[in-house]
């Protein structure tokens, strides 16, 4: 398994985001790193997350992740390391 | 300049302007401003459950009866905690319930004040949505979002937490009109051509069909989509009802208590097309052998849903309805006879033995017999649930309901009284073990109290009859705490004015049920049956389909 990058915009709710985290947790995938940060836009979070699972996987937390009330939307990007080299 | 109004006036106006006829609730501190304002508005019924927890199930009752949103009422603290077992039943049978909590007074929030829980920390892996409203100016906006995300795309239970103070603040009320029902995305036509494609081609095809077809109302669409192609159908717990079950074409049941021949075919086939399921384990079984030979077709509303447990060659996310409707523009014509006779050589009989005769087919035979298939059955969790599920001869859309996801015991007595009050022109039958009937059966009280006619029919055998199952399948036949004590609950219901029967033989069943059915208020039936009997089949935890037990393991 090659660790991917999972990408979230949100809106900036400590609610929406208690949502997603959520997800995170149901799933109990081994997340590398985990960060949010203010994405530009007023009211939008950006929640950037790498796990280490499988593409099918992350596609399928990628669609779970859309179905939050709250996620404007969620991509994933397999191997980031590998992009970033 | 709009009307001025309270936030709890506000609470009962969007309530009523949403079309909402019937609250299930219990009042409490928090919650006592709606309670007041309720108090003027004669066109909300509110129904006063005994637990805030049969508010939740009686709520789900009515939203899958009505197909419309089911609205429960609590206040804050216990009240609120109280409602967590029917969100989350709603939340894994795609249901959609709009919870209204109250809670402490905003200065309070967060300081432990009494009966303050944080509700929406509490319920958020159990609901879609849910939101603490904080402005009173938000909140007409908060309840009308609240009930467009729960009937959109898979339907989900919604919970809209208002503090005291903001019940008893004063705003402008601006009437908001619903959005419609958001219309699912286009289905892509390559995809349906392709599902097309791979019916022409299968040898050995089948639907298997759940609760989205009768979400979306799909019914006549997936008959004709049947009766066109040949194909066999397999309904799966809560799909049981969107498709006659005395159909030719109709299968049974499939997974864990499905019929050997039904997961045989699911065995054999070479294309399998599943409409409005999402292939949850109960259902597969072990998924690294299930159906191991098909082409995996799955249509949803969840996108999400979609490959999560099967690997789909084809996924199509969208309404079960519009999906079958544009199937059948591009389906050819074709049969099955050949598959079909070889599934029928998988059938066969098999020998159960009920005391007195007392057995799952002699109760159900007799109870459509008397109700001439014309009622709606809500069965609890449990052995009764799998008899209700395998042998009702279910002919009519959406009249059966049950606790699919989360098993839920204790739920039909309630559902059951939302079922009644969406459905009141045709009896309702909430069937339970003796284990399901005893957690809810306070609610006789609120059937009297509010003139709610549920016809209560009980398998009293004297244990907590699957657990006990296991117990003597998988635990060394170490019956630990399952033995379970009853009331006479023809006394009990004769408490609270309720008619009971007691049946102990087959000879007795048929006429105790017309006189509860016919019996002009809520009625009980107590059906004592076998204390060892087993439901059969049965596919061992985790195992495949394909290895199905017919009688307990020695």
């Amino acid at each position: 398994m090659m660790p991917g990058l999972i990408t979230v915009l949100l809106d900036s709710e400590l609610l929406t985001l208690g949502r997603a985290c959520g997800v995170l947790r149901r799933r109990n995938l081994p997340i590398q790193s985990f960060e949010v940060d203010s994405h530009g836009d007023p009211g939008v979070w950006r929640l950037s997350c790498v796990i280490d699972a499988d593409e099918s996987t992350l596609s399928g937390l990628v669609l779970q992740m859309r179905n939050v009330i709250g996620v404007r939307k969620a991509t994933v990007t397999p191997n980031p390391l590998s992009e970033a080299s | 300049m709009g009307e001025v109004l309270t936030g709890s006036q506000i609470l009962c106006r969007t309530l009523q302007d949403a079309g909402v006829k019937v609250v299930f609730g219990y009042p409490g501190g928090a919650i006592m401003p709606f309670y007041d304002a309720l108090h003027g508005h004669p066109g909300l019924r509110h129904i006063l459950v005994r637990h805030e927890q049969a508010a939740a199930h009686a709520a789900d009752g009515y939203a899958r009866a009505g197909n419309q949103v089911g609205v429960c009422v609590a206040t804050s603290g216990p009240g609120a905690t109280n409602l967590v077992t029917g969100l989350a039943t709603a939340h894994m049978d795609g249901s959609p319930v709009l919870a209204i909590t109250g809670q402490v007074a905003r200065p309070m929030l967060g300081r432990d004040a009494f009966q303050e829980t944080d509700v929406v920390g509490v319920t958020m892996p159990v609901t879609k949505h849910n939101v603490l409203v904080k402005d009173v100016t938000e909140l007409a906006d908060a309840v009308c979002d609240a009930m467009e995300i729960a009937v959109a795309g898979r339907p989900g239970p919604v919970l809209v937490d208002v503090p005291k103070d903001v019940q008893n603040q004063k705003t402008e009320y601006r009437p908001r009109t619903l959005a419609t029902r958001r219309e699912a995305e286009r289905p892509d036509d390559a995809l349906v051509r392709e599902v097309a494609r791979l019916i022409a081609q299968a040898e050995r095809p089948l639907l298997m069909i759940g609760h989205g077809v009768i979400q979306s109302g799909a019914y006549a669409e997936v008959q004709t989509l049947a009766e066109r192609t040949g194909m066999p159908v397999i309904t799966t717990l809560l799909g049981i009802s969107a498709f006659p079950q005395a159909h030719a074409l109709h299968l049974g049941m499939p997974g864990m208590h499905g019929e050997v021949h039904v997961n045989q075919a699911i065995q054999t086939a070479d294309l399998i097309i599943g409409i409005g399921m999402r292939f949850d384990d109960r259902v597969t079984g072990n998924t690294a052998s299930f159906a191991p030979r098909a082409t995996i077709v799955h249509i949803d509303i969840d996108a999400a849903a979609i490959g999560r447990t099967v690997r789909a060659a084809v996924g199509i996310a969208g309404d079960a309805r519009e999906v079958v409707a544009r199937l059948l523009t591009v389906v050819a014509s074709r049969d099955c006879e050949s598959w079909r006779g070889e599934i029928r050589g998988l059938m066969h009989q098999r020998e159960e033995a009920f005391a007195g005769g007392l057995s799952p087919d002699a109760i159900f035979s007799a109870l459509a017999e008397v109700t001439g298939g014309r009622c709606t059955i809500v069965s609890d969790v449990g052995q009764h649930q799998m008899w209700v599920a395998q042998r009702y001869p279910f002919q009519r859309p959406n009249t059966h309901i049950t606790s699919g996801g989360l098993g839920a015991m204790g739920f039909a007595v309630p559902a059951a009284m939302g079922v009644h009050l969406a459905r009141p022109d045709e009896p309702v039958w909430a069937i339970s073990g003796d284990g399901g009937f005893q957690m809810n059966m306070a609610e006789m009280a609120t059937m009297i109290q509010e003139g709610l006619v549920v016809k209560l029919a009980i398998f009293n055998n004297g244990y907590l009859g699957m657990v006990r199952q296991w117990q003597q399948f998988f635990h060394g036949g170490r019956y630990a705490s399952t033995p379970i004590w009853s009331p006479d609950y023809v006394k009990l219901a004769a408490a609270y004015g309720i008619p009971g029967w007691r049946v102990e033989g087959a000879g007795q069943v048929e006429d105790a049920l017309r006189q509860a059915n016919e019996s002009p208020g809520p009625a009980l039936v107590e059906l004592v049956i076998e204390q060892g009997a087993n439901v059969f089949p049965m596919i061992v935890p985790g195992g495949s389909l394909s290895n199905a037990l017919e009688a307990a393991p020695v």
